[in-house]
């Protein structure tokens, strides 16, 4: 990944038609703090970075591959569902996991390729085992305080389709989207008919700790320590898991669209995405990774 | 008297060389030969100590790898990152391990108590290097990839 080198305009700003973002003006900043409960962190000072240093360490991460983006082994696939706030929250679970496991996949995410490293202990979770209970009507989205609820009050499933045998009990397609290689497609599955005991599997993979950035820089801050930062606008919700550069100005956040492709916001869109974004900071996390949900579930 | 030792000494010397020379001579051509005691010297022989068997060095391989943070005071440095990376593909189960981190119980991670435990005693954030479920050496904020690669030597 080189975060110096200019970005195809038509990559930039992508405005699509709505896939699922419900901005009804309440995801805000105290709401989302409240709706994770004891999960919710203010912005650790020790992640703060000058902004005169934001290129230096750009440029650092560059060169060990440790952008949130490197901790990502998958695009996911949402189109034409409405479920994008559960794919941008399973890039910023999955991404948190990776990184206490210690992979990096040096390209992040690639369209149609299985990383090898993969089958080290990366765990595909199901955006649609959060949709389900975030819209059980399927159609219209979620927004992002709902999703987030559900997430650290339950957890995800594991999607059908992993990267390596792990014998899970409860498990389910990941969307009733396109899918991909590395994610499994399926029929809509209400909450009702996921498989009997499904808690049991789900609370191992529960967000523990979630950042709440209280400014743009602190939002900056975050991703160029690894973290996802999953936002919402227009209509879309993303995880900004990439920074790119113009010598040392900071120009556009990448992301890892959940339609098999990178795109990216500009300035001006991070400026006003900012507000109501949150970092999954920590996941559950096994007593033994061949084992991730307990050896028994 | 010591010029009279000397001469005498080139003499006998010289008289001795001449006999050596003719004994060889002779012992190409098949005429009678001096003795091989006159003109050969006995090679010294160097005992050779005795092979004490050497008990094999015990080779400990190192199992795991996990750098214990506290999230407030910092992240773990790309650097670090990197190389935990590397040892996971080398097969050591390299991990990094946030303190307030639990599993699904609530509990910690029983793969992580040990290394905590260590982590704790000794300040975070720490490298703890492990052999099974031993921790063999705790390496105090460790910043660069050659620490890290190091420690697990």
């Amino acid at each position: 990944m080189n975060s110096f080198i200019p970005i195809d305009p038509a990559l930039i700003d992508v405005t699509l038609a709505p896939s699922g973002y419900l901005d009804d003006g309440g995801n805000t900043d105290d709401v989302l703090r409240d709706v994770c409960g004891a999960a919710s962190r203010e912005f650790p000072r020790g992640l703060h970075i000058e902004p005169r240093d934001w290129a230096a360490k750009a440029r650092e991460n560059d060169k060990h591959k440790t952008w949130p983006a490197n901790y990502l082994d998958r695009y996911t696939n949402q189109s034409p569902s409405h479920e994008c706030t559960c794919h941008s929250l399973r890039a910023n679970a999955e991404a948190a996991r990776n990184r206490q496991r210690g992979i990096i996949f040096t390209d992040g995410p690639k369209a149609n390729f299985r990383y090898e490293d993969s089958k080290l202990a990366s765990v595909w979770l199901a955006p649609n085992s959060i949709y389900a209970e975030a819209n059980p009507r399927q159609f219209g989205g979620a927004n992002v305080r709902q999703v987030l609820e559900i997430a650290c009050r339950r957890g995800f499933l594991p999607e059908t389709k992993q990267p390596r045998e792990y014998g899970f009990k409860h498990a389910i397609p990941g969307t009733t989207g396109k899918g991909g290689i590395n994610q499994a497609s399926g029929p809509w599955l209400p909450l009702s008919q996921f498989p009997a005991g499904w808690g049991e599997t789900a609370k191992h993979f529960k967000p523990l700790e979630v950042i709440f950035p209280a400014s743009f820089e602190q939002a900056i801050c975050l991703i160029l320590h690894g973290y996802v930062v999953s936002v919402g606008r227009n209509g879309h919700a993303v995880p900004w898991d990439g920074l790119t550069f113009d010598g040392d100005d900071l120009e556009n956040t990448g992301y890892s669209d959940s339609y098999d492709v990178r795109r990216y916001d500009s300035l001006r869109t991070i400026k006003s995405a900012w507000q109501g974004s949150f970092a999954i900071a920590s996941m559950t996390t096994p007593d033994d990774w061949s084992h991730p949900a307990g050896v028994v579930a | 008297m010591n010029s009279q030792r000397f001469s005498d000494t080139i003499v006998w010397s010289l008289l001795l060389l001449s006999t050596m020379f003719l004994a060889n001579v002779a012992g190409h051509r098949g005429w009678p030969v001096i003795p091989t005691w006159l003109t050969t010297t006995t090679p010294v022989v160097t005992p050779v100590p005795p092979v004490v068997p050497v008990a094999p060095v015990p080779t400990v391989k190192v199992t795991a790898a996990v750098y214990v943070y506290e999230k407030d005071e910092g992240s773990v440095p790309a650097p670090v990152l990197a190389a935990i990376s590397v040892l996971n593909g080398q097969g050591i189960l390299a991990t990094t391990f946030e303190r307030n981190t639990v599993n699904g119980a609530g509990k910690t991670p029983t793969q992580y108590v040990a290394a905590l435990e260590a982590a704790e005693r000794t300040g975070l954030p720490c490298l703890i290097i492990m052999v099974g479920g031993t921790v063999t050496k705790i390496v105090k904020a460790p910043r660069t990839a050659a620490e890290v690669m190091e420690a697990v030597k």
